[in-house]
């Protein structure tokens, strides 16, 4: 295994995989930000077979897989021979829409479980909210950081939600990114958004368990909506069976796309 | 080739304009996922497979710049 310490690696496995000319299959997309850091931290590998390439990201809480590949066989030959050589947890998100179904079938033939499935919810169109803003939601401070990531890591899934490290955090901070809901010196709630042009990105949305039914949430979500009201799309990814969620979001006028992202879990090997 | 790829546009994100001059990548209306999803859909339409080094978001920020792309992986 070899370790990626640039995206210049990144742009050779990719580079030799289209020279094959035979296709091109992968569920690796790409993010400067989130993957520079990986690169910077020495938490991203590469393994390398005959028109397949695989890229892992290892952490202590989670070993993410993604591949690079020419064709389905290749990277059915390729999984025959890695798999065995990782003995760990490992998982896969698979992403696209209804025509991937054949790609989580090869996994789950080598040993992976269905562990969640999230789909894309979207809402396009000008942006409203409610020109009254509640003082006590504000953009997140960097000494907010680790208090935002020990909320992350105790109440949302690692496997499923791809959650953001430390240095994730501060970025998504440093971008006027991250908006809190204090009470006093409490944090209550959370969303946490990108804004990329004409595209407004919810990438987390959270309150407190004992702080539920106050319409902090919503406040938080009008803040959100004033942060990205000059985009013209407005999108993030739920969790399929979360119902609850999903009739909020229908709620504020999103829709599901036909995108899905089926989270597969390979357990661990025991010894 | 440029009603050909507006169409391949459209079809992959309705919801924007891609007529309007402005840098697709830039102003979100494509990410990373539709470009890998715009490079197999060229390949595809015009018989293509677009070189390796090529496949970079900038390559695809404009119809102009995805014409050239075109022209330079042999697309007449």
């Amino acid at each position: 295994m070899d370790k990626v310490d640039s995206f210049e690696k990144i742009n050779i496995l990719v580079n030799d995989i289209r020279s094959l000319r035979k296709g091109y299959l992968t569920n690796f997309f790409l993010d400067k930000k989130r993957h520079s850091i990986w690169i910077q931290k020495g938490e991203l590998f590469s393994m390398s077979f005959w028109g397949c390439h695989f890229l892992l990201h290892l952490t202590d809480t989670v070993n993410s897989l993604f591949f690079i590949t020419a064709t389905k066989e290749c990277l059915a030959d390729s999984l025959k021979i890695f798999l065995p050589m990782f003995p760990k947890q490992l998982v896969v998100d698979i992403v696209g829409d209804e025509t991937i179904v054949n790609l989580k079938r090869l996994f789950l033939e080598h040993g992976f479980n269905e562990y969640e499935t999230l789909y894309r919810m979207c809402r396009v169109g000008i942006v409203e909210y409610d020109e009254l803003s509640d003082t006590r939601v504000d953009f997140a401070e960097k000494s907010d950081c680790q208090s935002i990531l020990d909320l992350l890591h105790s109440f949302f899934n690692p496997l499923s939600e791809q959650l953001p490290c430390y240095e994730e955090i501060m970025d998504f901070i440093s971008n006027q990114c991250v908006l809190v809901f204090r009470e006093g010196s409490k944090i209550c709630g959370f969303i946490i958004f990108e804004v990329n042009g004409m595209t407004l990105y919810l990438r987390y949305w959270f309150v407190l368990p004992e702080c539920r039914d106050k319409k902090i949430g919503s406040k938080l979500f009008n803040e959100f909506l004033r942060a990205g009201h000059a985009t013209r799309r407005q999108l993030f990814w739920v969790i399929a069976n979360n119902e609850n969620a999903i009739k909020r979001y229908r709620h504020y006028g999103f829709n599901p796309e036909n995108l899905f992202d089926y989270v597969l879990v390979k357990p661990a090997i025991k010894c | 080739m440029k009603e050909k790829i507006i169409a391949i546009l459209n079809e992959l994100r309705p919801e924007f304009d891609f007529n309007e001059p402005v840098n697709f990548i830039e102003e979100g209306m494509l990410d990373s996922f539709d470009v890998i999803n715009l490079v197999n859909e060229l390949d595809s339409q015009f018989g293509i497979s677009i070189d390796g080094v090529d496949v970079l978001p900038e390559n695809f920020s404009s119809v102009d710049n995805i014409i050239s792309l075109l022209q330079k992986n042999g697309v007449k």
